[in-house]
């Protein structure tokens, strides 16, 4: 089973993803920490990723280059808040000017991942806080009301007969 | 003064929301619609012109009667606005898998 499962905590305003890897949490790791390997697998297809520098420490900073089939290149910036090493980091993601300043109009999103491993396998739990628009809140008081749940899976069910 | 109505006003409001998901079993007629809360025929009416204002709701007249639709485009808005970033974790994962397979 190597997918990804996602919980949407929309009351915090966080969308958690899962997934285990079968590799060692020290393979995991370095494809977070070393820049080579990370700009292998951090842009979605059919973007590429381009460091433009990197300092994985606690206080330094990523900052990578997307770069689309287009030629379109949108300029990300990671800052490194919080590293324990093989467990968890912390940091903010945000797009960013020539700079390195924060650019657009997307709100930074913290990140918080975790390592964990489990006989020779390393489980991997991504948690993207966003910043809280007063849509989100709305939105989150929605995800707790009873009933709610219920109307969307109907709602879903109508969505498939229309597809 | 005019407000601006979104989706998210529509289903802030718990009736509103009790509202939509009687709808989305089959489409209603105001009276039918009030007779199943215990709030004013008044009130439903207003929440009912709010779902419609935020375009969650179409209202259709046939003959004296006022019936409810529910617009399903709008609804899938909300369970559809976490997708991308969804997708992009996936294609993340898919991709980091692939590689530490790669790097074996």
């Amino acid at each position: 089973m190597d997918k990804t499962t996602f919980t949407e905590d929309l009351e915090n305003n966080r969308l958690i993803a899962v997934r285990t890897f079968k590799a060692p949490v020290e393979k995991v790791w370095q494809a977070w920490s070393n820049a080579d390997i990370l700009c292998q697998w951090w842009a979605p297809l059919p973007y590429i990723c381009k460091i433009d520098s990197m300092d994985f420490k606690e206080g330094g900073f990523w900052i990578y280059n997307m770069i689309g089939p287009e030629g379109d290149i949108h300029r990300g910036r990671m800052d490194y808040l919080k590293i324990t090493e093989f467990e968890k980091l912390q940091a903010e993601d945000y797009f960013c000017d020539e700079n390195g300043e924060k650019a657009g109009d997307i709100p930074p999103m913290q990140l918080e991942v975790i390592f964990e491993e489990e006989g020779g396998t390393t489980r991997v739990t991504s948690t993207t806080t966003f910043a809280s628009p007063e849509a989100f809140k709305q939105m989150a008081e929605m995800g707790a009301a009873e009933g709610w749940e219920l109307a969307c899976n109907q709602l879903e069910e109508l969505l498939e007969t229309l597809r | 003064m005019e407000q601006r109505r979104d989706i998210f006003q529509a289903i802030a409001d718990p009736t509103r929301r009790e509202i939509l998901s009687t709808l989305i079993d089959e489409p209603k007629n105001l009276n039918t619609l009030a007779e199943q809360f215990s709030i004013s025929r008044q009130g439903v009416s207003l929440h009912v012109k709010v779902l419609e204002e935020c375009d969650m709701i179409a209202v259709s007249k046939k003959g004296r009667e006022r019936y409810c639709h529910i617009k399903p485009e709008k609804l899938l808005e909300i369970i559809e606005w976490l997708e991308p970033f969804k997708q992009l974790w996936r294609d993340r994962f898919d991709q980091l898998d692939d590689l530490l397979k790669k790097i074996e």
